[in-house]
């Protein structure tokens, strides 16, 4: 018979030692790496302390990661965007009863179901410039298109966005669906009494109701957008040049391309700091508003 | 908002506009999916024919190539196996740590909660390679084991943080009136409490099956051959001598199905499941 002081820690226990094993373990073994110098392509190279040089050259001369960087944020801050206004646009479009509404939400939450390797390769068909149905109907509109559009510097990025777009507008929007129905009467009938209009409700009802589901799934989408690897694996390998090298798919290369594991640890360690702010501040409002958020 | 929703008895022509513009948007949605099952029944001449066909003769030689002949049933095989017993085991402990989470005082509970939720967080890669130095040294590369280990590890959080919201709303009356009775913490755990969070269990599960089944970057760096998973074969039908299209999309159809599937079961759940139990519906 286990005291119930300890049934708690009993019951965790499970969980807590496979994360050691699994997570502390291999994100201790990456701190160690990160201060040590240790390229798998230089031979006989022992892994020596080189303390926080790869950080320093990380921070102040890798040209290479300051553009992934870049292009990360630009990717985040655009998809994100983009995909708050429409997911949430559609929801208001979509908050009212219709008949075949049920199956119009389900079919529109599809492409974030599937698997990431899935949509890069559907889009990779679509895409193809000799047989893809995208490039079709765009040359057939009259635009001339000399090479594939994931194969142009120019346009690559923006068609890596747009993926995403497609992919993850659809969660937005069934949030903030969920969020609009969950809506109490009360303030709106208030709102109506007093002679309101229609904006104005929106705009000192609606937004000040949702504005923590907001926030969560803007968070939630910042995250899985950073963490954007798969489809660019798929679909341009970070390429052409390195116009699509977001930074994971950067993190993958330094480390499973060039096998440049001292530097890589220290790339992937900044990863994980700069997720970690990010996971806080959705965990603080989480558990914070726990029980007000819908 | 909410006065559209009662007089939804007599349309306006702009609303029957807007509904139609939101039928296209959802249209878009699904098209390209669409477009990939047609594509798995196409011949090679037919993929490759412009202007594209929508009329032609079906064949299953796609599926069959994949499937049968090359190595998908073996891909198929792994994802099953890795996909069922990952999801068992990040159930089963899972379930117990919300449990814990749920009714018993724990020191530093809150950090441990934060804890466990940037390890669903954090990117794979950012563990990637020492997991990959780890599995080379304990015989574990290559192996559906690691695998699963690696895929367990990846829904744990997302078990603890959906079922401790599951506990959370099942009255904590209910244990102390089973305890009142002489049952020991176990048997209200298991005879009281666990029938009552089965479809939280459900859902869960659900969740766990849907992101193995996807996961791609462990599975690409932890094996080779012996325990791919169908994400990892899809690429290695990209070859130097050009890309096999037929079977790149039927083996994308078997990969979206299940899913599909389950996308339109559990509809209801998918917002709670999608934000870690965040937002209740």
């Amino acid at each position: 018979m286990i005291k119930r002081k300890y049934m708690g820690y009993v019951l965790l226990a499970p969980t807590l030692s496979l994360l050691v094993f699994l997570s502390i373990i291999p994100f201790v073994y990456a701190l160690i790496l990160s201060v040590r110098q240790l390229d798998l392509k230089i031979p006989r190279m022992s892994g020596q302390f080189v303390g926080l040089d790869n950080y320093r050259y990380l921070m102040r001369e890798d040209a290479e990661f300051w553009h992934s960087m870049g292009i990360t944020v630009i990717f985040l801050i655009v998809v994100v965007g983009v995909e708050f206004f429409l997911g949430f646009g559609l929801a208001i479009l979509l908050n009212r009863e219709f008949w075949g509404k049920r199956s119009l939400v389900s079919l529109a939450v599809v492409p974030m179901m599937i698997a990431p390797v899935a949509v890069g390769l559907m889009w990779r068909v679509a895409l193809n410039y000799e047989l893809g149905i995208i490039t079709y109907l765009i040359k057939s509109v009259g635009i001339p298109l000399k090479e594939a559009l994931l194969g142009t510097t120019a346009t690559a990025l923006t068609t890596l966005m747009i993926i995403d777009i497609w992919q993850w507008t659809p969660f937005i929007f069934l949030i903030m669906l969920a969020g609009l129905h969950s809506l109490p009467k009360e303030p709106y009938e208030a709102a109506q009494v007093d002679g309101a209009s229609r904006v104005q409700i929106f705009r000192l009802v609606t937004l000040p109701l949702l504005k923590p589901l907001i926030i969560i799934a803007l968070l939630l989408r910042v995250i899985d957008a950073f963490k954007t690897f798969d489809q660019v694996y798929i679909l341009t390998g970070g390429g052409p040049g390195n116009a699509t090298d977001l930074v994971c798919m950067f993190a993958y290369r330094v480390n499973f391309k060039l096998w440049n594991l001292g530097y890589g640890a220290s790339v992937v360690i900044v990863i994980f700091i700069l997720i970690l702010i990010v996971t806080a501040l959705f965990y603080t409002l989480t558990q914070k508003k726990e029980r007000e958020v819908v | 908002m909410q006065d559209f929703r009662s007089s939804s008895a007599k349309r306006h022509p702009a609303e029957i506009a807007l509904i139609s513009i939101a039928g296209i948007i959802v249209f878009l949605e699904v098209a390209p999916f669409l477009w990939m099952v047609m594509m798995s029944f196409k011949s090679r001449l037919d993929i490759f024919e412009i202007p594209p066909k929508f009329i032609f003769k079906p064949i299953i030689a796609n599926y069959y190539n994949a499937f049968v002949e090359g190595p998908f049933s073996k891909y198929l095989l792994n994802s099953l196996i890795i996909d069922s017993s990952s999801t068992l085991l990040a159930i089963a402990i899972g379930t117990l740590a919300a449990y814990a989470f749920s009714r018993f005082t724990i020191f530093g509970a809150k950090h441990i909660f934060f804890f466990i939720l940037t390890t669903r967080m954090c990117p794979p890669v950012v563990v990637a390679l020492p997991l990959f130095i780890m599995y080379s040294k304990l015989g574990l590369y290559d192996t559906r084991l690691g695998v699963i280990l690696v895929h367990t590890i990846f829904n744990l959080a997302l078990v603890v943080w959906l079922m401790r919201g599951f506990f959370d709303e099942i009255p904590k009356e209910i244990d102390q009136a089973a305890m009142i009775d002489g049952h020991s913490d176990w048997t209200v755990f298991r005879k009281f409490v666990l029938p009552l969070a089965l479809p939280g269990i459900v859902v869960s599960a659900m969740f766990c099956l849907v992101f193995s089944w996807n996961e791609f970057l462990f599975a690409l760096i932890l094996t080779q051959f012996d325990a791919s998973t169908l994400p990892v074969g899809i690429p290695q039908l990209v070859t130097s001598r050009g890309t096999y299209w037929g079977q790149v999309a039927a083996v994308g159809v078997v990969i979206t199905l299940p899913v599909l599937f389950f996308a339109l079961v559990f509809h209801k759940y998918l917002v709670r499941g999608l934000t870690f139990g965040a937002v209740k519906t």
